[in-house]
């Protein structure tokens, strides 16, 4: 595997906050997905991966070279960022031509990437009006395609879906894919892990600034499934609910609050438990259902307590 | 299809300067803040204007003192000073600030070429703005006069000399505090208007400290101070000033460069 | 891209424009070109003026010439021109481009005893001298109608004035009053015998003369008037070499001044009526001169006189070989009434005889002493 990214001992701290905590990692060809809750460290990881940031301590690699300090790695490599910023006046075509000739290439190549680019992200219809007036799915998208035009070896894109509808989700996700086949690298962050789900299956957990876990989604997923979820019930009976349920095996404690009158389950296998629940609603009078900690903060929180 | 070996070399520096000149001049000079600027700097222009079309009794002076006036005291002791101010500190400020400056620091062209290329857009906005107003001012308050327009023709070209080189220094020195500060444009208006503004008429050897002594001293054919300015003004030869006024500029521009390469950007969303 | 370019190039268009329209003025427009060697802005120089004579500043300065010899002077002379430079901020050596000086003849015969010559000469034009003519056209002429004073040279001095800093120094003598009308600040030198005028005018010129003549240029700068009105010294003018180094022309009014305060043979010389004289001083100096005599007779009778002269130059050679090569560089020939005189010296050649002279200056210190000591 040719390693183009590698992450060694690496810590960054923004004065006494500390955003990465001794992370190592090396990425190889493929899509890769850095799942962590918002706060997590994932912006900072990929502006450490693209030379923005400066590690506090260890060693970032980029393409063989130090990330920090070598622009000469941008002729392969691509960045969307978070940051919802684009030149406002110029077109979505001027922008993404002005910066292709940054990276060398001359007027009519630039124009025909930057043409090939904006077709793959579905933008060519507006490919003439002022990015200042793009929505926000367009916005994302344009930035999409300036970190595409240039076809690079590796690909940062941070919340590359955020703001875009179905539709263009299930494009980028469709394209993202295609990237990762042809042998480029491909960092995708996303706190959404149904989003990451539909591009790859290897996946970097990151929490507080720590990586978690390294490895296929799979595992992830069953790490999930091992961690008992909270699931909230209201009803019109749910002192009967609570005697249905108490038998399922795999129930780990179930609670009756006095003040709302709500149950609140500890369960390990939520589709056995949903099956149940929905069998019994019309029996118990179940009116509402939340899953509480359906929210990776949650599991997060689970992972580093285990 | 597999992805193209990667090329691992930075631009060489002027065609990158050039390419990065050419994005930052359309995101400068077509700007709110440049149009407010040239009306400011066309201020003169509607004064001579006024002054031609309603002449007042008894000036005692002719067009092209007047025009010295205001080149002299309007353009190169306040005016531009300030417009290097408000444009060069901004020079990466702005693009710290609008979260653009992500897009120059991911390809592959060095920080020199970035921070050239932005001095160069300063230079030419700031140019563009400002020479039209100096020649228009010359010519609203000479066509038609005694002496005519022709008469301070060679005056005018070094004027412009002297606009420019004025411009470069304070937008070097500007450019320095604007990479060095996060808030650049309180200390800016405080070495303008306190050191600059008082320290240049000083009595001794203080005004050799000051750019604005001998961006005056550039200007020939200004008026003749009056009050303290008159007993303790002081002026240096052109080639004295030019020699200083550009070497500022490159020792501020070198000194930005360098701070700009080393410098972290934290753009956070 | 396009609306910064379109901005661009409206400003540089407007500027281009601009400019293009100053200059072109300046050659056909109120702003005159120049007569021979006097600039455009020195066309205000009295019309009346007899004599005129000029020095390109900046060539005398950038000559080999002046590599040579010009750092040599009198005891103390480059701490004055420090000390002027001090106080005024103008090294004439770099700041002064050109000088062009204008010397006016005596007043005619006036009913005021004021304008009466101080140096009465046999020569003085009488009333039925072509010289009394010309003071009489230049009296009635537009800037005759003022009185000028005897001591009636008026300099003309273009450069790259500090006029601020030359201003703010001329007050400091306390002896001047100021006074700023249209745009010239004219300081007037109070009390004393002789009382001057300077005049600072914009763009890097000063005027410097007696306050009458000072007044008739900035008349003449505002009417258009000045020497283009006398049509016998632009003729003269406009016969000098362009790139001369040095010039003068003059008229009969101050030669008759000068060849009456000549004794031995060039006081019998024959009237001049105009001399034209031009030269250079790289790679030598060189110079030429033309007089107009009254008739083809006089003028070979001149030009006698100069080859007689180069013959007795050329007989000393014995006792000075420096002598004998001056002779040799002088030429002169004769042309109906105008007698032409060529000489062209080597920078070698004067540097001999400033080393002989040098000599004879030691020589005369070394015996001196012994006369005071005999005084004692």
């Amino acid at each position: 595997m040719t390693t183009r990214l590698v992450f060694q001992k690496v810590s960054r701290w923004y004065g006494p906050v500390m955003a990465l905590n001794d992370v190592s990692f090396e990425m190889g060809p493929g899509v890769y997905g850095l799942l962590g809750p918002n706060g997590a460290g994932k912006s900072s990881l990929i502006k450490l991966a693209c030379g923005q940031l400066r590690p506090s301590q260890g060693t970032v690699e980029l393409l063989g070279q130090p990330a920090f300090g070598s622009p000469e790695v941008f002729h392969s490599v691509g960045l969307c960022s978070d940051t919802d910023a684009l030149f406002e006046d110029f077109t979505g075509f001027q922008f993404v031509c002005a910066l292709l000739s940054l990276n060398g290439f001359d007027g009519i190549q630039a124009s025909r990437l930057a043409t090939e680019a904006i077709e793959t992200v579905d933008l060519k219809d507006a490919m003439h009006r002022k990015v200042g007036g793009y929505s926000k799915g367009m916005r994302q998208r344009i930035k999409l395609a300036q970190a595409l035009a240039h076809k690079p070896e590796v690909l940062f894109l941070d919340e590359p879906l955020a703001g875009m509808d179905p539709q263009n989700r299930k494009r980028i996700s469709d394209l993202l894919r295609h990237l990762g086949d042809e042998g480029r690298t491909v960092l995708v962050s996303t706190h959404i892990l149904h989003e990451l789900e539909q591009v790859t299956r290897r996946v970097l957990l990151i929490h507080n600034g720590r990586v978690l876990a390294d490895g296929d989604l799979g595992e992830i997923r069953d790490l999930l499934d091992r961690h008992p979820r909270s699931v909230r019930l209201k009803a019109k009976d749910p002192r009967g609910l609570a005697r249905e349920l108490v038998t399922l095996p795999d129930l780990v404690s179930l609670n009756l609050e006095d003040a709302t009158g709500h149950l609140v389950a500890e369960i390990r296998k939520p589709d056995a438990f949903f099956l149940r629940v929905q069998e019994l609603s019309a029996a118990c009078g179940v009116q509402e259902m939340w899953v509480t900690d359906e929210n990776l903060e949650s599991v997060f929180s689970y992972l580093v307590s285990k | 299809m597999t992805p193209d070996p990667p090329v691992l070399s930075t631009r060489p520096i002027w065609p990158a300067t050039r390419d990065v000149f050419s994005i930052s001049i359309e995101r400068m000079l077509p700007r709110p803040r440049s149009f407010w600027v040239f009306l400011l700097l066309f201020m003169p222009v509607v004064f001579g204007l006024l002054l031609r079309i309603y002449p007042p009794r008894g000036l005692p002076l002719t067009g092209f003192e007047l025009y010295g006036m205001v080149v002299a005291l309007f353009f190169i002791r306040n005016l531009l000073p300030l417009v290097a101010l408000l444009f060069g500190s901004a020079l990466i400020s702005d693009a710290v600030d609008s979260k653009t400056l992500t897009y120059f620091l991911t390809r592959p062209v060095s920080r020199l070429s970035i921070f050239l290329g932005e001095f160069l857009a300063y230079l030419v906005t700031v140019l563009t703005l400002t020479v039209p107003c100096v020649v228009l001012t010359y010519l609203v308050l000479s066509v038609g006069t005694p002496q005519g327009a022709g008469f301070g023709a060679p005056d005018l070209v070094q004027d412009l000399g002297a606009c420019a080189l004025t411009l470069f220094t304070y937008g070097g020195v500007f450019a320095l505090v604007g990479v060095s500060l996060r808030r650049p444009l309180i200390p800016g208006l405080l070495f303008l208007f306190v050191w600059e503004g008082f320290v240049a008429n000083f009595p001794g050897d203080a005004p050799n400290y000051t750019l604005t002594a001998y961006a005056r001293s550039l200007i020939r054919h200004r008026p003749a101070e009056e009050g303290l300015a008159e007993l303790f003004s002081k002026f240096f030869g052109v080639g004295e000033s030019v020699l200083v006024l550009g070497a500022v500029g490159v020792v501020s521009l070198a000194l930005a460069i360098w701070i700009f390469s080393r410098r972290e950007y934290v753009i956070s969303s | 891209m396009n609306r910064s370019r379109r901005l661009i190039v409206t400003a540089a268009a407007i500027s281009g424009l601009g400019i293009a329209f100053s200059f072109s003025s300046r050659v056909t427009g109120t702003a005159r070109a120049a007569v021979g060697p006097i600039p455009p802005e020195a066309l205000a120089l009295p019309a009346d003026s007899a004599m005129v004579m000029g020095f390109d500043v900046r060539a005398l300065t950038g000559s080999q010439f002046y590599a040579r010899f010009g750092s040599e002077g009198e005891p103390g002379h480059v701490e004055a021109l420090a000390e002027i430079e001090r106080k005024t901020g103008l090294n004439p050596a770099r700041d002064i481009d050109s000088v062009v000086v204008a010397v006016r003849p005596n007043a005619p015969a006036a009913p005021s005893a004021l304008e009466a010559p101080n140096h009465p000469s046999p020569n003085d034009p009488s009333p039925n001298d072509p010289s009394d003519d010309e003071a009489k056209a230049a009296a009635s002429g537009p800037d005759g109608a003022r009185r000028h004073h005897p001591d009636n040279a008026l300099v003309f001095v273009t450069g790259r004035f500090d006029a601020a800093r030359l201003e703010a120094s001329i007050p400091a003598s306390g002896k001047a009053s100021k006074e700023r009308r249209d745009g010239v600040t004219i300081y007037r030198e109070g009390g004393g015998e002789s009382h001057g005028a300077v005049a600072l005018l914009d763009a890097g010129i000063l005027v410097v003369g007696d306050p009458a003549s000072v007044e008739t240029f900035l008349a003449n700068r505002s009417t258009g008037h000045g020497i283009r009105d006398n049509a016998e010294l632009v003729s003269m003018l406009e016969s000098i070499e362009p790139g001369s180094t040095f010039w003068a022309v003059g008229g009969p009014s101050v030669l008759s001044r000068v060849t009456s305060g000549v004794g031995g043979a060039a006081a019998n010389l024959p009237a001049i009526k105009q001399v034209v004289a031009y030269g250079h001083l790289d790679p030598e100096v060189g110079m030429t001169a033309t007089a107009h005599a009254q008739d083809a007779k006089s003028a070979t009778k001149i030009a006698d006189v100069l080859r007689g002269f180069s013959a007795m130059l050329s007989l000393q050679a014995g006792q000075r070989a420096e002598l004998a090569q001056i002779a040799d560089s002088m030429s002169v020939a004769t042309e109906d009434d105008k007698v032409h005189v060529k000489a062209t010296i080597t920078h070698e050649l004067i540097d001999s005889l400033k080393k002989s002279a040098g000599l004879h200056m030691r020589m005369h210190k070394d015996v001196a002493p012994d006369a005071n000591e005999i005084q004692d």
